[in-house]
């Protein structure tokens, strides 16, 4: 997860197998998270994911600029999940004002993306942060004893090291064309008190 | 870019979210040895048309189209659309609209009518099309104020319009 989209795009274009794994891993979550807003049931989101992702490769000679590989592949889903939707007589989710049906709004375009771009800096974290991160977030009110058990972290140093893995995540998020709010919580207690 | 402005908000969405799920094991599966099986019959597809006509342009858009099913529909039955042009997601190009109507012909055919406007006075404008099956494409004609039509009986399209220096690439005009 660590690679430059453009640099798993040019590997693409070369015929690269497992470069094209590393492109289905790194952006299928992205592609279903964009059908599943559009409030298709999982199998049809499936569907989506699938089509959108081969079509991707079929036409990343077209794409000029890989660092914009997410953009494209959200417009591209939006409308497939669209289609789809059309197709199956579902009613489909359109929120905001834009001018084609076949282009998320900007603002649910940014939500996605927002959430691509704190899963891909998850990833990049490396142990023990992305563990520790996951346990604490990844449900309401987790307990820090359960916590300590799973990741064989003393609890009483799983306080200290959440706020440097976020400082952490921050900063990844921040390299990536992500600004985050310094006053947005660091410190704040979050979900993961006891 | 939209700064995710609570990080731990943000973080405990993108965790929680069932929308965040991913797709299925199968799914993945899937595609990647979908995937891989074009990748082995050649790689990826060269789109020697769309690639010169990209790379020698200094704004290349991608704008999609996505029209009404017209299937079955009596002579006549219109569908129309104008596109607004985005590179990937960026809005370029302002200004430059590419307004299409397809009519039922009721033989299968459909008749695409279609206008680019708000390009430069005096720039020339090109218009490509492929249809599926096609891959070398074909230029139609474009009158001096813009307008341009064309039968088909393919049930998708695509349309490379180059106005003056920028190129409008429009991706999946689907007919009936």
């Amino acid at each position: 997860m660590e690679k430059d989209p453009r640099d798993i795009v040019e590997r693409c274009r070369r015929g690269d197998a497992r470069a094209w794994d590393e492109f289905v891993d790194r952006y299928q979550r992205l592609v279903w998270s964009v059908a599943r807003s559009c409030r298709l049931p999982a199998e049809d989101c499936d569907d989506v994911t699938q089509t959108v992702l081969l079509s991707a490769l079929r036409h990343l000679e077209e794409l000029r600029d890989p660092e914009r590989v997410t953009s494209w592949l959200l417009t591209s889903a939006h409308r497939e999940s669209w289609r789809v939707a059309r197709a199956r007589n579902r009613p489909v989710d359109l929120v905001g004002d834009f001018a084609s049906l076949a282009e998320p709004s900007p603002e649910r375009a940014a939500d996605l993306e927002s959430m691509h771009a704190v899963r891909e800096a998850l990833e990049r974290l490396g142990e023990p942060c992305r563990s520790l991160l996951t346990a604490l977030f990844r449900e309401d009110s987790p307990s820090y004893p359960r916590i300590s058990a799973e990741l064989g972290m003393p609890v009483g140093s799983i306080g200290p090291t959440r706020a440097r893995c976020l400082g952490k995540l921050r900063e990844l998020l921040a390299k990536a064309g992500f600004g985050t709010d310094p006053e947005a919580s660091p410190e704040s207690p979050g979900p993961g008190r006891i | 870019m939209t700064a995710p402005r609570d990080l731990e908000s943000l973080l405990a969405r993108a965790l929680r979210d069932p929308s965040q799920a991913g797709a299925s094991t199968e799914a993945i599966a899937h595609v990647k040895a979908a995937g891989r099986a074009e990748l082995a019959r050649g790689g990826v597809p060269r789109h020697r048309w769309f690639s010169e006509l990209l790379g020698a342009a200094s704004d290349a858009v991608q704008a999609v189209l996505l029209h009404d099913r017209l299937a079955g529909a009596a002579p006549g039955f219109r569908a129309s659309s104008t596109l607004r042009q985005r590179v990937f997601g960026a809005p370029v190009a302002p200004g430059v609209e590419l307004d299409v109507e397809s009519h039922a012909q009721g033989d299968g055919t459909v008749l695409v009518r279609g206008m680019v406007t708000g390009s430069e006075t005096g720039s020339r404008t090109r218009l490509l099309v492929r249809e599926q099956g096609d891959e070398s494409g074909r230029e139609l004609p474009v009158t001096d104020d813009g307008r341009f039509e064309f039968a088909s009986r393919a049930r998708e399209v695509q349309l490379v319009a180059s106005v003056g220096s920028r190129t409008i690439l429009v991706d999946g005009l689907e007919l009936p």
